[in-house]
C-alpha cells in the first residue's frame, strides 16, 4: 500500500515536473517568435536586396497627444511615407492633457522602452528629459545655421546646457479671443475687459472664459497676469516672484474669477471646456491658445466669422501683453533602434512645407519665422502674420529640470487663491518658499 | 521509528517542493517590491539627477513628517474613507434588508442593484465627471429645470462641493458591494429565531435590534475591512474626477505619492509615502482583525 502511494506521488511529481518543464518550454517558444521574426526580417531583407538593392524597411512609431482634430498630423505622415517609401510610420495617440502625457512618457522612458521612436513633447520637458538622459542629443544633426531660422523662444526652450535636444514644431502663446459682433476694439487692460464684459451682459451668457482648473494650464494663465503686470518668476537661479507687481497681477486674476463675468465652474475648466462655451456663443471673451481659431471658424461653430484675436490685456503696472510660451517639439527617444530614420522624420515634420500644412489644417503656429510670410498661411489664417511680434515676445515658464515640482506648487497655490482659500499675497509667498526649497534641493 | 522519521522528512521535503512555486510567486510579487520600496525610501533619489543618489537613512521620513501637504492629504483621505464607508454601510444595509424580503421581481431588483458595481471605476468616474460638468452636465440641467437652482452650479469647482461629489460617486459605486455581502449574512440567520420572537410578542424593530444586528455583526466587519482598505487607497476615482483640485482639497495620499513619483520624478520621497500608506493600511487591518477575533471568541 505504502509503495503504491509512493508510486503515485512519484507519478504526480513527474507529471507536475514535466508540466513545469513544458511550461518553461512554452516560455522559450514564446520568446522565439521575436527571434524567428528577426530571422524572417533578415531573410526578407535578403529577398528585397535581390529585388530592390535600396534600403531596408523600417517602421517608426510616432506618439502624440490629442485627437489630431484638423487631420494635419495624419496628412504630414502620409506625405512623409510618400517621400520615404522605405519608412513606415505608425501613429500612437495619447490623452489630451499634457500632465497625462508626461506621466506616460516618464513611465516608458525611465524603463528604457523602445516601443516608440519619435514623439511630440511639451516645451517644459526638455530640461527634465535631457538631464535624465531620455531624449537624443541633436546637437550634431541640427546645425546652428538651421536653428537661426526658428523663433528664438522655442529654440531656447529646447536647449539644455548649451546643447539642443528637440526641434520646435509649433509654438503656442496665450491670446485673447473676442466676439467681433459685440466688441469693436479689444480691451487693452484687464479693467477694460471687465467693464466691457459687464456692459454687454445681455449679449452672451458669460463675459470671459479661461483655464481655471488645477492643472498645468492654470499656471500658464496665472503667469500671464503676473508678467503682464511687470512681475517675474525666476531670474537665473534667484526666485523673484515675491514682488508687489506679481501679487497685484495675481490679485487681478482672483478679481476676475470673483467678478461674476466668468461662469462659476471656470475653476474646473481646461482648454476644451472654455472653447466649448465660447464656440457655442456663450461668452464674449476667451483666453486660449491659437488652435481655437481654426476650430471656431469651422462650419459647425455658432460663431463662425465672428472671432477676433488680440494680445492679452495688461495690468496697471504692465506695458506689454505677452502670453505664456507654449508649444510642442519633436523629440527622439534615446533608446530608438533607428536614430537615422527618426531624425529624418523629425526634420521632415519641422520643415517649411510641413509647418505650412500644420498651420493651414490645424491652426498651429509655425516655429520657422519664414512661414509667417507664406501666402497660403496668410490667406487661411490672416491673423497669424500680424501677431508674429507678440509671439516673439511670449515668455517661457521657468526653465528647470525640476519645473514640474515648481508647477505643482504653483497649481495648488494659485488655485487656492482663485477659489478664495488664501490671499494672493499668501499664494505668492508659498510659491516663493517652495521654489527656493526645490532649487536648494536640486543643487 | 527511523523509517517513520525518514518518511516524515521526505514528506516535508515534498511539501516544500510543492509549495515552492507559490512561495516564489509571493516573494517575487509582494515581498520584493515591498522591500525595494522600503530600500528606495532611504535614498535621496531623483531621476533628473540619477547620479546624485545618496543614502539618507530616515531623512525622507523626517521631511515627510514636516510636510503640511502630506498631512492635508491624509486628512482628506480619512474624511473620504470615513464618510463614504459609513454611507455605504447604511445604504447597503437598507438595500440588503429590502432585497432579502420575498416579493415578485426580486431577482430583477437584485440584478439592477449590482449595475454600478459592475462598471469599472475609471469609467464611472468619467461618467460622473460629465454628470457634474457645469455647462454640459445633466445634474445642473435637471436642477435648473426643476427650479431648484437659478444658475449653473460648479460641483467640482469649490472645495466644499468637490469632496462631497467624490464621496457621493464612491457611495453610488460601492454600495452594491456592501449590500451583496450583507445580504449573504442576512440569509444565514435562521428564520426560526424571528418566529420565536414573534410568538414572544417582539415587534419588527425589536427583532431587528435583537436578532438581525447582532447576528450580522461579523459579516458587517468583514465588509468594513474590505471597504475601508479600498477607500483608504482610493486613486482612480479622484484622479479622473478632480485630479486633486480644487485648491488641492481632494488630494488623497495615493494621488500625492503618485504625483511625487511620476510627475516630479522624486523616487526617494515617493517611496517614503508609499511605505507610509502601507503602514497606515497595516494598522487599519490589524485593528479590524483584532475586532473580528474578539467577535469570534464571543460568538
Amino acid at each position: 500500500m505504502y509503495r503504491l502511494k509512493k508510486l503515485l506521488v512519484l507519478l504526480l511529481v513527474f507529471v507536475m515536473g514535466t508540466g513545469m518543464l513544458a511550461g518553461c518550454g512554452g516560455q522559450q517558444k514564446a520568446s522565439t517568435p521575436a527571434q524567428s521574426g528577426q530571422n524572417a526580417d533578415e531573410s526578407k531583407k535578403e529577398e528585397t536586396k535581390k529585388e530592390e538593392p535600396k534600403q531596408e524597411q523600417v517602421t517608426l512609431v510616432y506618439t502624440y497627444g490629442g485627437t489630431d482634430p484638423g487631420g494635419n498630423t495624419k496628412e504630414i505622415m502620409k506625405r512623409f511615407m510618400e517621400k520615404y517609401p522605405n519608412i513606415k510610420v505608425e501613429l500612437q495617440a495619447l490623452p489630451n492633457s499634457t500632465d497625462d502625457q508626461h506621466n506616460a512618457y516618464v513611465t516608458a522612458l525611465s524603463s528604457k522602452d523602445d516601443s516608440f521612436d519619435v514623439f511630440s513633447g511639451d516645451i517644459i520637458w526638455p530640461p527634465e528629459f535631457a538631464s535624465a538622459g531620455w531624449i537624443m542629443d541633436l546637437d550634431n544633426r541640427f546645425p546652428q545655421s538651421e536653428r537661426e531660422k526658428f523663433l528664438q523662444g522655442p529654440i531656447k526652450g529646447c536647449t539644455v546646457n548649451g546643447k539642443i535636444y528637440a526641434v520646435p514644431w509649433f509654438t503656442d502663446s496665450g491670446v485673447l479671443y473676442y466676439r467681433t459682433d459685440i466688441i469693436q476694439t479689444p480691451p487693452k487692460t484687464w479693467d477694460e475687459l471687465i467693464q466691457m464684459a459687464k456692459a454687454n451682459k445681455d449679449k452672451a451668457k458669460y463675459g470671459f472664459v479661461f483655464q481655471g482648473n488645477q492643472y498645468e494650464g492654470l499656471v500658464c494663465d496665472a503667469l500671464e497676469y503676473i508678467w503682464n503686470n511687470g512681475g517675474e518668476i525666476l531670474n537665473g537661479e534667484n526666485v523673484v516672484i515675491n514682488s508687489p507687481e506679481a501679487i497685484e497681477g495675481l490679485q487681478i486674476f482672483v478679481n476676475i474669477v470673483k467678478s461674476g463675468i466668468a461662469p462659476e465652474g471656470v475653476t474646473t475648466y481646461q482648454e476644451e471646456d472654455a472653447r466649448n462655451v465660447f464656440q457655442e456663443g456663450n461668452a464674449i471673451f476667451m483666453r486660449n491658445w491659437p488652435y481655437a481659431y481654426t476650430l471656431g471658424n469651422k462650419d459647425d461653430s455658432k460663431i463662425k466669422g465672428k472671432i477676433g484675436v488680440a494680445p492679452l490685456p495688461v495690468g496697471p503696472k504692465g506695458t506689454k501683453g505677452g502670453g505664456t510660451l507654449g508649444g510642442w517639439n519633436i523629440m527622439i527617444n534615446a533608446n530608438t533602434k533607428h536614430p537615422e530614420e527618426a531624425w529624418k522624420l523629425a526634420e521632415f515634420m519641422t520643415s517649411y512645407e510641413m509647418q505650412v500644412v500644420n498651420n493651414v489644417m490645424g491652426g498651429s503656429l509655425p516655429t520657422r519665422k519664414d512661414v509667417y510670410n507664406n501666402e497660403e498661411v496668410k490667406k487661411v489664417n490672416p491673423w497669424v502674420p500680424q501677431f508674429l511680434p507678440a509671439f516673439e515676445a511670449s515668455k517661457p515658464r521657468p526653465v528647470s529640470p525640476f519645473y514640474t515640482a515648481m508647477s505643482d506648487s504653483m497649481q495648488i497655490n494659485f488655485h487656492k487663491a482663485i477659489t478664495g482659500e488664501i490671499t494672493a499675497q499668501k499664494a505668492i509667498e508659498n510659491v516663493e518658499k517652495d521654489m527656493k526649497d526645490i532649487i536648494a534641493k536640486g543643487k | 521509528m527511523v523509517k517513520k522519521f525518514q518518511r516524515k522528512a521526505q514528506e516535508a521535503r515534498l511539501g516544500y517542493f510543492m509549495v515552492s512555486p507559490a512561495v516564489l510567486c509571493i516573494l517575487l510579487l509582494a515581498i520584493y517590491p515591498l522591500f525595494s520600496t522600503f530600500w528606495y525610501s532611504m535614498f535621496s533619489f531623483r531621476l533628473q539627477m540619477i547620479n546624485a543618489r545618496k543614502f539618507v537613512w530616515f531623512g525622507n521620513y523626517v521631511s515627510l513628517a514636516g510636510d503640511i501637504r502630506f498631512w492635508a492629504a491624509l486628512k482628506n483621505t480619512l474624511v473620504f474613507t470615513g464618510v463614504s464607508v459609513a454611507g455605504e454601510l447604511l445604504l447597503g444595509l437598507m438595500i440588503a434588508l429590502l432585497i432579502n424580503r420575498e416579493y415578485t421581481g426580486r431577482g430583477l431588483v437584485r440584478a439592477a442593484v449590482l449595475v454600478p458595481w459592475a462598471i469599472p471605476t475609471i469609467v464611472s468616474a468619467q461618467m460622473w465627471k460629465f454628470i457634474y460638468h457645469d455647462q454640459l452636465g445633466v445634474l445642473n440641467d435637471i436642477l435648473y429645470r426643476l427650479g431648484i437652482i437659478n444658475n449653473y452650479k460648479s460641483w467640482l469647482g469649490t472645495a466644499e462641493n468637490a469632496m462631497g461629489a467624490a464621496i457621493f460617486t464612491d457611495v453610488w459605486k460601492t454600495t452594491p458591494f456592501m449590500a451583496l455581502i450583507l445580504l449573504a449574512g442576512l440569509q444565514t440567520i435562521p428564520i426560526q429565531l424571528y418566529e420565536a420572537a414573534k410568538v414572544d410578542g417582539a415587534g419588527k424593530l425589536r427583532q431587528f435590534w435583537n436578532i438581525t444586528l447582532p447576528l450580522l455583526k461579523s459579516t458587517m466587519l468583514v465588509a468594513l475591512v474590505f471597504r475601508t482598505m479600498a477607500a483608504f487607497r482610493v486613486f482612480d476615482l479622484i484622479y479622473v474626477l478632480t485630479g486633486g483640485g480644487p485648491a488641492n482639497s481632494t488630494e488623497v495620499i495615493s494621488l500625492y505619492a503618485y504625483k511625487t513619483i511620476f510627475r516630479n520624478l522624486d523616487f526617494g520621497m515617493g517611496s517614503t509615502m508609499s511605505v507610509a500608506i502601507f503602514l497606515f493600511v497595516a494598522v487599519i487591518s490589524i485593528f479590524y482583525i483584532q475586532l473580528l477575533n474578539t467577535e469570534n471568541v464571543e460568538g
